[in-house]
């Protein structure tokens, strides 16, 4: 890299400068403290955030190709409530805006041709000239081909047509800088703390086109001088010890997670039990240090669970049956591994979905004593149109800016999944406060729930001996810390006078807003996974609070019909509970039913007088939002 | 390779960019035969860091050897591609220059450390940015109800323990968001209990326990404390205030400098006029 001999106005580069001197002799700097102000409201009992770690802009090649506009900054901005244009599918554009602010975001485009895209943009860049330059601004599907196939290459080479021309290493410092320096100037650092975003990028390594994808997170605006994406490291064990090594050990108030996402597309080769050489079980704690959370709903659909598989971990489960963008007869991966996921194709495998990774996450843990998978859950979006937060399913904006830009293009499009995609969810912290510093400890300790959208507040604390009683007692949250852990703990050693765990789950619906009210809740599960004796694993669900009530929704005007609960609690004991066995345990939270986005988009094309495309008569109709806790383990 | 003209060389491109960096006031003068590359101990340092951070390990000596090779090779391409003059005209070296001198304009006095005086004088005239809107810390007493249905007579018997000076922590049902609220907006109160909940907080009187009703049931609220709006304290937001007021000084002398130079130069635009 070129470091900038004086550059004190541009103060992230300032600081990467600084930083990347101190990475060879950290201990003369004193540790890092965050400057700014401390937040007015400091709950230790902590708040409920909603954030959206997964935003592509116009800076990711596969966003700029389909004609998207909105920059990092734009799209922290759209975060906070403003308005952005996105092209519509005639060479124009529409409008599209938050119904309310998001806390949090992070923007967390491709790291990989983050330059190469700013090269391509630039008429004074020698490789604006070029044919893939050309490809990429005129949206030609060929390219946006050739350059999703690099990624899926074994030994990755930056695209020579702009690389040998362009300055490929100091376009891409360039493009980290800005990224910076949107993320700075989104942030509120004032007391008032109204708005945190995160330094972040997106390693999209996808070897034989099995999705291997992780955004990497940054704590704070220490980052490393470029981001390591599958050029630099064409492997996730490479990339996380580049992360442990450029971040958290080489760089004086650097700290750094990961967030696998996607792991449907993964052929089971995002989770796979196999290491590099070297000893397992420091392998498995770097894995562990370095990913705490899994991305468990996005705009490809859910990750939690599937049915169909020849070992599905329990009795078939009918909410398992959600936004699944695999509609195929896949066949079942067993203990082996696929290609090709990202297109749809290959095996499916158990640990593809949360489930089924959770349980190899103890099998491993037996095995080394150290659990690799130990994953809280959240969601994000995925968006490609600059757009945190937009995951309402009655104004879904589309996945890939022009490519979706009319109801008749979403229902008929293919990229990823055309009417299989989904609006995509949101992530939940509980931190004492809105800054970076709280909600990155808070993601740390897996303090998190991922949803489908909705902004339910769900509280989870698991113990030996919280009260049989605490959904009644004013000081449930207190209990909870004082007695239990919370969602994304361990369970501490059982005391002589327990006999079973017990766990306590509260929701409160989305309130929603004057003109969008939530949905109402349906019920409350408790998902619990196991190991036995013999190794095999286990996965039941039980039914807390709540439960059918027969509400529903008119597909042709949309109207729900029929009450469910403004807010559901429940208190569960683990009727099965044996000491012997290692155990996870997570909340799911469901609401009624109400209209999938598809169902509006058809609804809209009939108004219209239009055609249907043959999706208004193929998709699911309805859809039950919920939300997913991270579990506690045992 | 083909015939690709070795003043496409991205090497070298790379070399004049980072040359414009740190040469920029140094000499500019033909390269004459049997010149020195001197490494100096700065350089070899750079050079080797880099290395290490590549490589995830010290470099050996081979590689250090290398590398330095590289450096110098990149060196006498910078010097020899100066002294033809192929910086002249290209684009990346005119942006970089442009880019460097205007941080170096902005610098040229560093502005003094901003007064409380200076920041509070600066967010007065920033006031629209930095007006924070009224908070009410609450304590609240939660009975969940499901539909328009009062329920009164638990209403009125949590209202009489709560007059009787009962502990509220030991009255009414858990609540997620917990039983004491940090000081919260209007708005902010709206969108975690449901539209109008914050509206009837912020009308409340002063003093005692009063019923608001949720989406999720009735609430018997404290206001605790009542923050009126306001200007934003040098406290709250020092670090805005004060990268605002320095941003602010750096425009300022970047324009100052710019003038000076309009005034240097004279410019000249062929055929207007005519």
């Amino acid at each position: 890299m070129t470091p900038l001999a004086r550059c004190s106005r541009l103060s992230l580069t300032a600081l990467a400068l600084a930083s990347s001197l101190s990475a060879c002799k950290p201990a003369e700097e004193p540790p890092f403290v965050e400057e700014r102000e401390p937040c007015s409201d400091n709950n230790p009992l902590r708040n409920v955030y909603f954030g959206d770690l997964h935003v592509h802009t116009s800076y990711s090649f596969d966003a700029y190709i389909n004609r998207v506009d909105v920059d990092p900054f734009a799209a922290y901005e759209f975060a906070q409530g403003q308005a952005v244009e996105l092209p519509d599918d005639a060479g124009g554009v529409r409008t599209h805006q938050l119904e309310r602010p998001l806390d949090f975001a992070a923007v967390t485009d491709h790291g990989e041709y983050l330059g190469e895209v700013s090269a391509c943009k630039d008429p004074d860049s020698p490789a604006y000239s070029s044919d893939l330059c050309i490809g990429l601004r005129e949206g030609d599907p060929s390219v946006l081909v050739q350059w999703g196939l690099g990624l899926g290459a074994q030994t990755p080479v930056r695209p020579k047509a702009i690389c040998e021309v362009a300055d490929c290493p100091v376009e891409l410092s360039d493009a980290w800088v800005r990224t910076q320096e949107a993320a700075e100037a989104a942030y509120d650092r004032s007391a008032a703390c109204s708005f945190t975003s995160f330094v972040a990028y997106e390693w999209s390594g996808a070897k034989t086109l099995s999705n291997l994808h992780r955004n990497v997170i940054f704590r704070s605006e220490r980052v490393p001088a470029i981001p390591a994406t599958h050029f630099e490291e064409p492997d996730y064990w490479g990339l996380w010890r580049a992360l442990d090594r450029d971040c958290i050990e080489g760089l004086n108030g650097c700290d750094v997670l990961a967030i696998p996402h996607n792991s449907n597309w993964s052929n089971g080769n995002m989770f796979v039990a196999e290491y590099p050489e070297g000893d397992q079980a420091e392998l498995a704690s770097l894995r562990a240090r370095l990913e705490p959370l899994l991305e468990v709903y996005q705009h490809k659909g859910d990750s939690e669970c599937t049915n169909g598989l020849a070992n599905p971990l329990g009795a078939p489960d009918e909410l398992c049956d959600f936004e699944k963008l695999r509609t195929d007869d896949f066949e079942d991966c067993g203990d082996g591994t696929g290609m090709q996921g990202m297109i749809n194709g290959g095996c499916v495998s158990r640990v593809d979905f949360a489930r089924g990774i959770l349980t190899e996450g103890l099998r491993e843990q037996a095995r080394l004593g150290v659990n690799p998978y130990k994953l809280g859950l959240m969601a994000s979006t995925d968006t490609h149109n600059g757009t945190p937060g937009a995951v309402e399913e009655y104004n879904y904006p589309g996945h890939f800016g022009a490519a979706e830009g009319s109801s008749a293009q979403r229902l008929t499009g293919t990229l990823p999944g055309g009417p299989q995609d989904s609006p995509g969810g949101l992530i939940a912290v509980w931190a004492e406060q809105n800054n970076r510093e709280s909600i990155f400890d808070a993601m740390r300790r897996r303090e998190t729930y991922g949803t489908s959208g909705p902004r339910m507040a769900v509280r989870m604390f698991g113990g030996w001996d919280l009260p049989s009683d605490i959904c009644s007692r004013a000081d449930l949250v207190e209990l909870g810390y004082e007695r239990g852990v919370p969602m994304g703990g361990d369970l501490p050693a059982q005391p002589a006078s327990a006999s079973a765990p017990g766990f306590v789950v509260q929701a409160l619906k989305d309130p929603g807003t004057a003109a969008a009210p939530g949905t109402d809740l349906e019920r409350i599960q408790m998902i619990k996974g196991w190991v036995d004796a013999s190794g095999e694993p286990h996965v039941e669900v039980f039914e807390i609070a709540g439960g059918p009530n027969g509400a529903s929704v008119d597909i042709s005007t949309c109207e729900t019909q029929g009450a469910g609960s403004p807010q559901l609690c429940g208190y569960w004991v683990d009727p099965s509970y044996d000491p012997a066995e290692r155990a996870w345990y997570y909340a799911r939270v469901v609401e009624n039913p109400v209209c999938r986005w598809t169902t509006r988009d058809c609804n809209a094309l009939e108004a219209a007088g239009e055609e249907l495309p043959g999706a208004c008569d193929t998709a699911i109709d309805v859809i039950q939002e919920r939300a997913w806790t991270s579990p506690i383990w045992n | 390779m083909s015939a690709r003209p070795w003043y496409r060389e991205p090497l070298l491109h790379f070399a004049v960019a980072g040359a414009a960096l740190f040469g920029l006031y140094e000499q500019v003068r033909p390269a004459p035969a049997g010149e020195t590359i001197v490494v100096s101990a700065d350089t070899l340092a750079r050079i080797q860091s880099q290395q290490a951070r590549r490589l995830g390990r010290e470099p050996t000596a081979e590689e250090r050897e290398a590398a330095i090779r590289e450096w110098a090779d990149a060196e006498m391409l910078y010097r020899e591609a100066r002294a033809l003059g192929l910086d002249r005209g290209d684009p990346i070296v005119r942006r970089r220059l442009i880019q460097k001198l205007a941080f170096l304009f902005e610098e040229v006095d560093d502005p003094p450390e901003p007064s409380d005086e200076q920041l509070e004088q600066w967010i007065g005239e920033h006031a629209d940015r930095f007006e924070q809107a009224p908070r009410f810390g609450i304590v609240h007493v939660f009975v969940p109800s499901s539909s328009r249905v009062v329920p009164e007579a638990k209403l009125m018997e949590l209202e009489q323990a709560l007059a009787n000076g009962a502990d509220p922590a030991t009255l009414g049902e858990g609540f997620a968001l917990g039983q004491v609220l940090q000081p919260k907006t209007v708005v902010e109160l709206n969108r975690s209990f449901g539209p109008a909940f914050g509206d009837s907080v912020a009308a409340l009187p002063e003093v005692g326990w009063h019923r608001v009703r949720s989406l999720y049931g009735w609430h018997l609220v404290h206001v605790e404390e009542r923050l009126p709006g306001r200007l934003a304290s040098v406290d709250e937001v020092r670090g805005q205030a004060r990268q605002g007021l320095l941003n602010d000084a750096r425009e300022q002398a970047r324009e100052r400098a710019m003038q000076e130079l309009r005034d240097r130069y004279a410019l000249e635009i062929e055929g207007a006029g005519e």
